[in-house]
């Protein structure tokens, strides 16, 4: 099959990538090291202040690269769900749950641990309030329209009460809270919890990822092809929340990477949920790495927030791609 | 042989009842038309006999619908897949997929989770794209195809799905009048009628006439008729189904309906 071909050059790529783009976030920075240094530190022991450059490094690399792939991963499922190519990870408002429990511990001046389990509480409210309303009172027959619909108020709600929480904050920690808004991973140290949970989600929706390719095309239609698409849905529903919730939770909310993502490897000719999802965790781990590189290297000693070098680099690459296929359709 | 069997089936929507207690077995071997006005229960009739509006099936306690003697409520959607295709009246296409794709997608339940299409799945998704004259766009986008190329497609993934029963939802809908009768024709052949028990909706009755030999009338005020369509195929029944004057007219043996 060369489309089989296609794919494992596709994904072989996408490794290659990957490892390219966290040894970059190693060697770049405030002080940019060679390759033979960052190699050197990651296997020695030794406490020097390279070493701890390396370390600090690889952890923000590692934490860039797990929220990235959530990001994408969540988008690519959320694009199936609600069958919009114009779904992303927040558009049910998980972000913007997420973003009010955040900005309230700003503003209460709790540590960092405690604002990410206050963030990571908030996301998983958003989603319980979205699951409830979009199934409704009389536990009505689920569908994709009622459910964007809820996801799509409810998040302008959270907007709401987050202006409502800038209009009365004071100076001294608007910084910090625009930042957090903006999508940020100066924060994260520990590459772990996102990881795991990126990992499971992984597995778990290449579990159900030939079913996708069919759900994407109709409810009723999949149904008829053999697909039980209530619960297959209701599994969507929470892998996808569940990954964006550990994003948001990771860095705040980084836009784009979501959206983009899963179109530019569908421009590759890759529609096979079954390539198209680990593609996708690929692309969106290296892309959100080095974004996060340029993000602290370019005006370093300054960051700036990686949200917006996200969408910097993604509209061009995206319109670009897209004209190439109009062209060759 | 396989029958699909409706036992004192009632269909309602909102408040409405669109058949009262109609009962029917469809087999291998007959081609059944489904005919009655906008409105009157045809895709709501033939989604239920899919099993995809089981609450349809549960309106009342003695209704059921049995596929191969086993109720329909009681088999998964991956076995009923196996026995039943359906061609819905129209298709979603959101996201970019070729034509090849769209065709194979058929095969889904015949395929395990890790299982990509091979070489007989690729011949046999060929050769109804070849049936279909489809051949040449096999790697066209699916947005790009006219109505009717898209309707043709719809009936490649039908029939790549190889299932003995098939419902057809106005198959001829957006087709020139050559392909409506190519397509008709290849239902009917013999060699494909002896393997398949076919139910379409239709809204010509003169193609009915021409290729169905049993017939479904929905009236207005929820009552069926079923059966042989010689039989059932008049001008009186067929005046009553659509509340407007229908004349049946006979040359050399060939009977053609004409609306007045």
């Amino acid at each position: 099959m060369p489309q089989q071909i296609n794919s494992y050059w596709l994904i072989s790529l996408l490794v290659v990538a990957s490892i390219a783009s966290l040894i970059i976030a190693l060697m770049s920075g405030s002080s940019n090291l060679q390759l033979i240094e960052v190699a050197n530190n990651l296997l020695s022991q030794q406490q020097s202040t390279q070493y701890l450059i390396v370390q600090l490094r690889l952890d923000r690399a590692l934490s860039a690269f797990a929220t990235g792939g959530l990001l994408a991963l969540a988008g690519a499922l959320m694009q199936v769900l609600v069958r919009n190519p114009l779904a992303d990870p927040y558009i049910l408002g998980i972000s913007g749950g997420a973003s009010v429990a955040a900005l309230i511990a700003i503003l209460i001046g709790l540590p960092l641990i405690a604002l990410t389990t206050t963030a990571f509480v908030g996301a998983l409210i958003a989603m319980l309030l979205v699951f409830v309303l979009s199934r409704g009172l009389n536990n009505s027959h689920w569908n994709p329209t009622r459910l964007l619909l809820t996801g799509v108020v409810l998040a302008a709600g959270w907007g709401a009460i987050i202006s409502f929480i800038l209009t009365f904050s004071p100076n001294s920690k608007l910084h910090s809270m625009l930042f957090w808004l903006m999508g940020d991973l100066s924060y994260s140290h520990t590459p772990e919890p996102g990881f795991i949970v990126l990992i499971i989600a992984l597995i778990l929706s290449l579990l159900l990822a030939r079913s996708l390719n069919v759900l994407i095309r109709g409810e009723t239609f999949a149904q008829t092809l053999g697909v039980s698409t209530q619960s297959l849905q209701w599994k969507l529903l929470l892998l996808a929340s569940l990954c964006t919730a550990a994003a948001v939770t990771q860095a705040g909310s980084i836009g784009f990477i979501g959206l983009v993502v899963p179109h530019l490897i569908r421009l590759t000719g890759t529609h096979d949920h079954r390539i198209l999802l680990p593609a996708s965790v690929l692309c969106g781990g290296s892309l959100l790495t080095l974004a996060d590189t340029v993000s602290r290297s370019l005006f370093s000693p300054v960051q700036i927030p990686v949200g917006i070098v996200t969408a910097l680099i993604g509209i061009p690459v995206f319109l670009y791609l897209l004209q190439r296929s109009e062209v060759h359709r | 042989m396989a029958n699909l069997k409706v036992k004192d089936l009632q269909l309602k929507v909102t408040d409405r009842i669109l058949c009262e207690s109609l009962n029917v077995e469809i087999a291998t071997g007959e081609t059944w038309a489904i005919l009655g006005k906008n409105g009157a229960g045809k895709t709501t009739l033939l989604h239920t006999l899919a099993g995809l509006l089981p609450e349809q099936i549960n309106n009342s306690s003695q209704a059921d619908i049995r596929l191969n003697n086993e109720s329909i409520l009681n088999q998964s959607r991956q076995i009923i897949a196996k026995q039943l295709g359906i061609l819905l009246q129209d298709f979603q296409d959101i996201f970019p997929a070729s034509v090849l794709d769209t065709a194979l997608i058929g095969r889904h339940p015949h395929l395990k989770a890790w299982q990509w299409p091979d070489n007989n799945d690729i011949a046999v998704v060929k050769d109804l794209l070849k049936q279909m004259e489809l051949q040449d766009y096999e790697q066209r986008d699916i947005t790009s195809l006219s109505g009717g190329e898209r309707r043709r497609l719809g009936l490649v993934t039908l029939l790549s799905q190889q299932t003995e029963i098939l419902l057809l939802d106005e198959p001829v809908n957006h087709l020139d009048i050559a392909h409506q009768h190519q397509l008709l024709k290849y239902l009917t052949a013999d060699t494909f009628k002896q393997q398949h028990a076919v139910t379409m909706v239709l809204h010509d009755i003169n193609l009915a006439n021409q290729y169905c030999d049993h017939v479904l009338l929905m009236y207005e005020n929820g009552k069926t008729k079923a059966g042989i369509a010689s039989d059932l195929l008049t001008a009186e029944n067929l005046t009553e189904v659509y509340g407007y004057p229908i004349t049946k007219i006979t040359d050399n043996g060939n009977s053609v309906f004409i609306a007045s």
